[in-house]
């Protein structure tokens, strides 16, 4: 622990001028100027004789020669840096390369002198044409990160870089696909690598390293001159990999992290998706597959080519006949924990070989996204939730985007459910449903065929702790929550237009300890038993639009009878609006002298626990 | 962990008592512990107890770094924080000891910290920061101008 003589002392002020000026030395300047932009060094220049050649011992250079008048300037200012053997040890250096005439050769003596200081960090990045870097960029031994952008590298006799941890390759060109090889395999220890290929470049762009943890692959041509060869990736230690290609024509993963992490958004080099094409790449997704069944996290996208192709739709019908032909081995999902399936493609390989196989599987959690390019998602969705049912799944997602998916009858068969998630999706007529451990259910903009499907979902549930319902727009059905077991219930129901107020809600759940209500549509609100401890946070306007004196009288009785079955609540929050029709209510009543009772609930409640016109209460926009 | 405590004291004769693994995270006390490890009070000739104090307020809270991603992200706010409680002529004095004791976190720290205070700092406001004496005449400064004139864009005439 800090133990602390005071000893007498000379005043704190006086010190610092004495010390204050002198003994900066140079060197702590410099440490200081490392971590200034290099323009704003430069200029310390003008500060005195001392400063004036400072800048060329500060050990990061970073520059873009366009914020020179001409590149001649550039080119001089940077050999003053190199020349002048000021800096023992450069740590970064940064060149943004604007348009010019040269082919990169002044790099050369730049980079010479770069490899003698030990550099670090090397960043070149050429605009926007592509310039040779010279060869000895492959000295650099010292080199920890490597960021080459729009450059063209030489054939490399001796790559050796025993510390690069990071590289970062875009848009570059390669003489050819074995010194992009070395250029991986002479980096021991690296880590991280992003490697970047517009255009058409045909090349293989084979990643093997035992070192490597986490690749970015993207792959982007948006001309189609024939799908290219393939990518091969080999690292034992990857744990997150991400891929965006859409002309590689096969990936074949040999090797990989056991619990690796998975991005992926790949076409396997298709353009069209008629059968013929898709049954071409047969081949190509049966070798893919088994690479990647370890993994503990996929996503998969089809977004490259949803914005802009208009075959899409055509590209998962077909994907249909793709799975229907049995293509997928039964690898895939075998091992897999958390399935997040974003597209169409994964919807029905999958699904199709969840339901095919009798493989004992067992499936904790799944996440099912359909958007409107699954052609035929309702019955995409009835295959994998009996294949879940049957594998005791336990937490299950789905979410239907923009259309109302049907769900399958045999979603209410899922009886090992524990958690439920319905996002946009049209409910089937309940006729038996029994969720004995269900705990959480999140039920959102959903269609219900009737009252009594919502009424059964949630008395089928015995023991029920959280709910949350949320009923977007113009739905008049009510939504009445009767459970013995609930804790915790949000309910939200808005709606942008006003249709005529509807009929309300009415909670039962002598448990409640929790209820969060947002509601500007229904009438009233009827808690007929609720926890005596529970936590209120309302935001009700009892459908009201309009609070004048009228409308607010017509809700009188309403709020008669909301009242008394929140009396025992221990805290309540209350919205300025909500607030707004209670205490417009108590005006009234003292001018009117009918609701006593409401005045006395009111005096009991709100002043006890939302202070002063609700100091309490929360803020929402108005 | 050895819970050996080190007596450090500054120059001005404050005292602190500190654990062993703090006190080495001045690497000059640590390399004093290397050469003879009977030490238990080490007099560092060249720092006050003000800034010392400061010091060892921040190898205590770096005295065991975590290589997680939230314990990163809490030393990092913490050091911004810490960082917060000081004018530009304490942290002179800090870069100072930092670089005296030979502590290399608090070192980077300190000189971004003043890198970013003065990053936006007429040359007349650095001057006074570290107390520079424009010696140049209106020739020389010219030239200055016109060797480096890249940097010195239309926003450098100094501003009132």
């Amino acid at each position: 622990m800090l133990g602390r003589k005071k000893s007498c002392s000379k005043g704190l002020s006086q010190r610092l001028k004495e010390d204050r000026i002198s003994p900066l030395t140079e060197s702590l300047l410099c440490q200081i100027l490392n971590y200034l932009p290099t323009k704003d060094v430069v200029k310390t220049s003008i500060l005195s004789t001392r400063w004036r050649s400072l800048w060329l011992s500060v050990p990061r250079l970073e520059l873009d020669s366009r914020d020179f008048s001409d590149f001649n300037a550039f080119v001089s200012f940077c050999d003053r840096y190199f020349d002048s053997n000021r800096v023992l040890c450069i740590n970064k250096l940064k060149l943004t390369i604007g348009d010019n005439e040269e082919d990169g050769f002044y790099l050369k003596s730049w980079i010479d002198a770069a490899a003698k200081r030990k550099l670090q960090h090397l960043n070149v990045h050429f605009l926007p044409q592509f310039h040779k870097i010279p060869l000895n960029l492959y000295k650099c031994e010292t080199l920890v990160y490597l960021s080459l952008v729009k450059v063209t590298l030489a054939k490399g006799r001796i790559v050796s870089f025993p510390c690069m941890k990071t590289m970062h390759l875009e848009d570059n060109v390669y003489p050819n696909e074995a010194t992009f090889k070395k250029l991986i395999s002479c980096c021991p220890v690296l880590e991280d690598l992003t490697v970047i290929i517009y255009g058409k470049d045909t090349k293989s762009f084979p990643v093997h390293s035992r070192s490597l943890k986490r690749l970015t692959l993207v792959r982007i041509s948006s001309f189609h001159s024939g799908a290219i060869s393939g990518v091969v990736i080999n690292a034992p230690l990857l744990c997150a990999l991400s891929i965006n290609d859409n002309t590689s024509k096969s990936f074949i993963v040999n090797n990989m992290g056991s619990s690796a992490k998975l991005d992926l958004s790949i076409l396997f080099g298709l353009w069209d998706f008629d059968e013929a094409s898709l049954t071409s790449r047969r081949s190509s997704i049966h070798r893919f597959l088994p690479g990647i069944s370890k993994v503990k996290e996929l996503m998969i996208r089809t977004r490259t080519f949803k914005d802009s192709d208009p075959n899409s739709k055509k590209m998962c019908f077909n994907e249909n006949d793709l799975i229907s032909n049995s293509l997928v081995p039964e690898c895939l999902l075998s091992s897999l924990e958390f399935v997040d399936i974003k597209s169409s493609i994964l919807v029905s390989v999958a699904g199709m070989k969840v339901s095919d196989s009798n493989k004992a599987l067992w499936i904790k959690k799944l996440k099912l996204t359909i958007d409107e390019s699954v052609d035929n998602g309702a019955s995409y969705l009835k295959s994998w939730i009996d294949a879940a049912a049957k594998r005791k799944l336990q937490h299950l997602i789905v979410h239907s985007l923009p259309h109302f998916y049907k769900t399958p009858e045999n979603l209410y068969e899922c009886e090992t459910l524990v958690y439920l998630q319905l996002f946009e999706v049209a409910l089937n007529d309940a006729k038996f449903v029994s969720f004995p451990c269900m705990k959480t259910m999140h039920l959102e903009d959903n269609v219900y065929p009737n009252e009594a499907t919502f009424k059964k979902l949630i008395s089928c549930c015995p023991v029920l702790e959280d709910l949350t319902v949320i009923i977007y727009g113009k739905d008049t059905k009510s939504f009445p929550v009767h459970s013995r077991s609930l804790k915790r219930l949000t309910l939200v129901r808005v709606s942008s237009f006003h249709s005529g107020a509807i009929s309300g809600v009415v909670i039962n759940a002598p448990r409640l300890c929790s209820l969060r209500i947002k509601d500007n549509v229904s009438k009233s609100f009827i808690v007929k038993n609720i926890g005596s401890n529970a936590k209120l946070d309302l935001s009700i306007l009892f459908g009201l639009w309009y609070f004048d004196e009228a409308s607010v009288r017509s809700r009188r009785s309403s709020i008669h009878r909301f009242l008394p079955g929140i009396l025992s609540v221990r805290e309540m929050t209350i919205h300025p609006r909500t607030f707004m029709v209670y205490t417009y209510l108590i005006c009234q009543s003292r001018v009117l002298g009918h609701v006593s009772i409401t005045i006395h609930i009111l005096l009991c409640l709100v002043p006890a626990h939302v202070p002063i016109l609700g100091i309490n209460t929360a803020t929402s926009p108005a | 962990m050895s819970s050996n405590k080190i007596v450090l004291t500054s120059s001005d004769g404050e005292s602190f008592e500190v654990e062993e693994v703090v006190a080495r995270k001045l690497q000059i006390v640590g390399h004093m512990l290397e050469d003879d490890c009977v030490i238990n009070e080490i007099p560092l000739q060249n720092v006050t107890g003000d800034i010392l104090s400061m010091v060892i307020e921040y190898c205590k809270t770096h005295v065991d770094e975590e290589e997680s991603e939230e314990a990163q992200t809490k030393l990092k706010t913490w050091d911004e924080e810490f960082m917060k409680k000081f004018d530009i002529k304490t942290l002179l004095q800090i870069i100072l000891a930092a670089n005296y004791l030979n502590v290399k976190g608090l070192l980077d720290l300190v000189s971004q910290t003043i890198a970013d205070t003065i990053k936006d700092y007429t040359p007349e406001q650095i001057r006074e920061v570290f107390g520079v004496e424009n010696d140049y005449t209106e020739e020389e400064e010219a030239e200055v101008r016109k060797e480096n004139a890249w940097a010195f864009d239309e926003a450098d005439t100094p501003k009132p």
